[in-house]
């Protein structure tokens, strides 16, 4: 039995450090970004919300918005430049690439 | 010209009780196969005016054929009782000519394709040498062509297929781990393998307990990726279709293992001196490939049920070569049979560097504290002329450079979902595994 | 005609005792220019976590512009054009928008989950047509029904048109005319000093069952390698520049469809049934990538994807055939120049399921349609299987082919078609050939298609002979 027990920890704290290990990664810029003002940073993902809905552009579920830019681009739809221009700018920051539905199941 | 051929075509027609289609005769003797059609004719020709025995004749009418306004080109074969009423059938008459000559009365036309079909399969490669057309680019390439193109063809697409890790549970996990948690029991996989592998190759330390497996020392070429990825996808849901694809793609010894690997050894060096060669190897070779194709199935088979294989980490994925390569390798080296036992059986003469795939279990202490076990894969080089099991433990820094032997990508490709989770219990595990495949 | 052109009689008859020093003749096979245009067809990165939505957004963004053109051709140039959010009821105007036709019978999977339920089964139909469909026309925001004017059983979900009426009281649209997008634009085709032939094929079923089919394609790769008949026939035979196979090489027999339910262990040993097929095609493929280049199309039962577009059969599976730069593995659909004349076609897939959920019935005639809705396979995803592609739609058609075909048709036709823009198309359905022993010879010089045919004798054709003889 308590071979068992040792087992289980052992792995349970395998697993748990390196989840540990891959939050630690994340964390770090957001305390940087905070410094910037928050304020522009919603702003511009107000804006982007804003392009989501467009529904001139089509559906924007399992694409990310660039793509979805790209294509109104290629149809000949004119998509705002500015929209392009802050998707390209933020492109790291990753909660800005998906549109606004990403995070509901399909 | 002499007759001869009316006594060789009366043997097999009369003695050998054979069907004679005039492509068969071509190919038998060689000779251009109108040149055939005619020796059939004048053949038939002799034998009637000698009314001899029975002979039945079928014949080749072709021409313009008008069946409800529709015009086509018909071509077909007849019996000769109805070659007079095909003929008047005809509006154009193109081509008559004797198709076959046989003793017996041919109830359907069955037998001729068979006829055909073993004397096409003899001369596989010389097939289109006695027929009326030639085509300037029909060159078979030699191996180093084919590497080319292959390696043109896949030059556009080599990223589409680590994109699709995140969707292929076996996808090639090294690859960018995906930005955020995938949802579903499908996540749950890839994360897992995904953590667990870069831990082991991270630190690639392992230690041995179990069967020493060979490996080569050939380095993976890049474009492996493309290929293995498609094979890997495709094994993970059914692997026993894959044996026999592969196996399809035949492999050219019923030698062991490690013969099987030394081919892409000698690739290299071999490539390049006989690229000349290589296009006539390539006639014989394919041809012995062909015709062992069936038992080289059956030894693979029970092989894979005697060896035992320990797993091996799924990092190596990127590593296993694809099927086509195999070919490849095969034709470059002219005779990989002989090589391989001299290299394997007179140590004394060649040392040859060589890396081989170890089963190592290691015991460290963890960041935390813990005392962690693991077992692993690791290769490590040796030299032939040592003893196998006193080799170097050289420890080489890139561990999924080493290459394991063909002929047991199969398993592994098997394990590889589940590696990283047995790696630890190995044995046990695997001895079950074996009580089933012996059945 | 290919048999007028083969029978000029030169030579030695073959009716006769070989001569003593002929060698037999030998002609070089005629080279034409070649470059494949089927990149639009390569699935680069193979993610279908995306929905089907995009297809349809991207072919209504794609082809609105071009129905537009057309409804201004069609009814002046100051013809209202409306989006469905901004219809008034009573006005007249254009809407430009995607059919979709709502049917009753169409197979569902959610239908056949509520079997479960002590619903009556389903019966397996031909055709799921029936006098309850709705037609509908969709835009990016609404739908709305339609009504009057416009042949429903005829038209498929999918197709992008330009409809003219008006919105009545009740909410329906009452269609006065409809246009599709018509022809596009074409290439001029160079004229040719000599014929030449492509020879399309189909449907060569191997590892069928019923081994009677195989001495006519046996017969047909002795044609074309210039193995049969007369000097001229080779002569004739060497003008066919290029063979094309349009899908469905291997049988559907081949396919087990017990393998996937059975238990791994009950099918351990068997082997799959396409193993021998595709030996067996890959020594026939042999015979003729040596004498002449060859273009291999995958098709409904051959083992690469399903969903289109079907991407090339791999070579590895072609030991044998594949060391020849002259064979050459493509898309389905699959697209290419072959002496400046356009090819673009399918292994009919997108024919039959068309076939399945509208009125029309012959081949020929939907391939005409598809052509003239300017969309390869309008059914796809909707009853089609279809790679969820979001950027653009590859089935719409940006250039006029010259060559327009379909594989696995029932039988042959053909028929060459003008479009308005002087644009020249050759239609062809190419026969199974495993059931009609039928291949096709286009003459790139003429655009002229011929069927060419095979046969031989069997044991039954005899008895039928005796049965007329004694009535």
């Amino acid at each position: 039995m308590t071979t068992k027990h040792r087992l289980i920890t052992d792995s349970f704290k395998v697993v748990k450090k390196a989840r540990r290990g891959g939050r630690e990664k994340p964390t770090p810029p957001p305390p940087q970004k905070e410094a910037e003002t928050e304020l522009v940073k919603e702003e511009q993902l107000h804006r982007l919300r804003e392009f989501d809905l467009d529904w001139r552009f089509g559906p924007c579920t399992g694409i990310t918005r660039l793509q979805r830019w790209e294509r109104a681009k290629l149809h000949g739809l004119n998509p705002p430049e500015e929209i392009r221009d802050l998707l390209l700018q933020k492109h790291t920051d990753l909660d800005c690439k998906p549109s606004l539905w990403s995070e509901y199941p399909l | 010209m002499d007759e001869l051929y009316l006594d060789n075509i009366d043997e097999y027609v009369n003695d050998h009780d054979k069907i004679v289609t005039y492509k068969w005769l071509s190919l038998t003797l060689g000779v251009h196969v109108n040149t055939a059609k005619q020796m059939l004719y004048h053949y038939l020709d002799h034998k009637r005016k000698e009314s001899s025995a029975q002979l039945h004749a079928t014949y080749l009418v072709s021409g313009k054929f008008v069946d409800n306004g529709q015009v086509s080109h018909k071509v077909s074969v007849v019996r000769e009782e109805q070659l007079e009423d095909f003929k008047a059938k005809m509006s154009l008459i193109v081509s008559v000519h004797v198709y076959s000559v046989q003793k017996a009365l041919l109830k359907d036309s069955g037998p001729l394709y068979s006829v055909d079909y073993d004397a096409v399969k003899d001369n596989l490669k010389i097939c289109s040498k006695y027929s009326a057309i030639r085509c300037a680019n029909a060159v078979p390439m030699s191996s180093l062509e084919l590497q080319q193109t292959r390696e043109m063809q896949q030059a556009p697409t080599p990223e589409p297929v680590v994109k699709k890790s995140g969707m292929n549970c076996d996808a090639n996990v090294a690859s960018k781990p995906s930005a955020k948690p995938q949802k579903g029991i499908m996540g749950l996989f890839t994360n897992k393998t995904t953590t667990k592998n870069q831990e082991k190759a991270a630190k690639a330390d392992q230690n041995e307990d179990s069967p020493v497996v060979d490996a080569s020392k050939s380095k993976p070429t890049p474009k492996a990726n493309t290929m293995t990825n498609f094979f890997g996808s495709q094994t993970a849901k059914k692997p026993d279709k894959t044996v026999k694809e592969e196996s399809a793609v035949p492999s050219s010894s019923t030698a062991e293992q490690q013969q099987m690997s030394s081919p892409s050894q000698e690739k290299h060096d071999a490539a390049a001196v006989t690229t000349k060669t290589a296009q006539k190897d390539n006639r014989s070779k394919t041809k012995r490939i062909e015709d062992s194709d069936s038992e080289e199935e059956k030894m693979e088979k029970k092989k894979r049920r005697r060896i035992k294989k320990p797993e091996v980490d799924s990092s190596d994925e990127d590593v296993i070569p694809d099927s086509p390569q195999q070919v490849e390798m095969r034709e470059a080296s002219p005779s990989p049979k002989k090589e391989v036992k001299s290299v394997s059986h007179d140590p004394s003469e060649t040392k040859t560097r060589k890396r081989r795939r170890v089963l190592k279990s290691r015991t460290f202490v963890d960041d935390e504290g813990c005392i962690v076990t693991e077992k692993g894969y690791e290769s490590e080089s040796y030299s032939e002329g040592e003893d196998d099991f006193q080799a170097t433990k050289q420890t080489l820094k890139n561990p999924p450079q080493a290459k394991p032997p063909a002929s047991n990508k199969e398993e592994e490709k098997k394990s590889q979902k589940k590696t990283s989770a047995n790696a630890n219990k190995g044995t046990k595990q695997a001895s079950i595994m074996g009580f089933f495949q012996k059945k | 005609m290919f048999s007028d052109l083969s029978s000029q009689k030169e030579g030695s008859s073959l009716l006769s005792r070989p001569a003593s020093d002929d060698p037999g003749p030998v002609f070089e096979r005629t080279q034409p220019a070649y470059s494949p245009c089927s990149d639009r067809y390569r699935v680069g990165e193979r993610s279908f976590s995306r929905q089907y939505a995009h297809i349809y957004a991207a072919r209504l963004m794609q082809m609105r512009p071009l129905l537009s053109g057309r409804a201004q051709q069609k009814w002046g140039s100051n013809v209202l054009i409306r989006k469905l959010c901004d219809l008034q009821t009573g006005e007249q105007c254009c809407v430009v928008g995607t059919l979709f036709k709502r049917m009753d019978l169409q197979p569902s999977i959610l239908k056949e989950i509520s079997e479960e339920h002590n619903l009556l089964p389903q019966p397996e139909r031909a055709r799921y047509i029936s006098e309850t469909d709705e037609l509908i026309l969709e835009d990016e925001l609404q739908r709305i029904k339609l009504e009057g004017k416009i042949d429903r059983d005829k038209c498929v979900t999918g197709s992008i048109v330009a409809i003219y009426g008006i919105e009545r009281n009740d909410g329906k649209f009452t269609v006065e005319d409809f246009c599709v997008a018509d022809l596009p634009l074409q290439t001029a085709r160079p004229t040719l000093s000599s014929d030449r032939f492509v020879l399309l094929a189909s449907g060569l079923g191997l590892g069928s069952t019923n081994a009677d089919s195989m001495l006519g394609l046996q017969l047909l790769v002795d044609m074309v390698t210039g193995q049969l008949g007369d000097q001229g026939e080779q002569s004739g035979a060497s003008t066919i520049s290029r063979v094309l196979l349009a899908g469905n090489l291997l049988s559907q027999n081949t396919q087990d469809k017990d393998a996937s339910t059975k238990a791994k262990y009950l099918t351990k040993k068997t082997q799959a049934g396409s193993v021998e097929a595709i030996r067996l095609l890959d020594e026939m493929l042999l015979q003729l990538v040596a004498s002449v280049p060859v273009d291999v199309m995958p098709g409904q039962y051959d083992p690469t994807n399903y969903t289109l577009p079907q991407q090339p059969l791999h070579r590895c599976m072609f030991p044998l055939s594949s060391v020849y730069p002259t064979l050459q593995l493509v898309s389905n659909p699959y697209q290419a120049n072959i002496d400046g004349v356009r090819f673009l076609g399918t292994s009919g897939q997108n024919v039959s399921d068309i076939q399945r959920y509208s009125s029309m019935d012959r081949h020929l005639e939907i391939l005409e349609e598809t052509l003239r809705l300017r969309h390869l396979a309008p059914t796809a995803p909707d009853t089609l299987g279809c790679f969820p592609f979001y950027q653009n739609d590859p089935f719409i058609l940006e250039e006029c082919p010259h060559v327009y075909f379909s594989g696995s048709a029932p039988t042959f036709e053909s028929k060459l078609i003008k479009g308005a823009d002087g644009q020249d198309v050759l239609l062809v359905t190419v026969p199974e050939f495993s059931s009609t022993q039928t291949a096709c010879l286009v003459n790139l010089r003429t655009l002229e298609c011929e069927p060419i045919s095979f046969s031989a004798f069997s044991a039954d054709e005899d008895e039928e002979n005796e049965m007329n003889i004694s009535h």
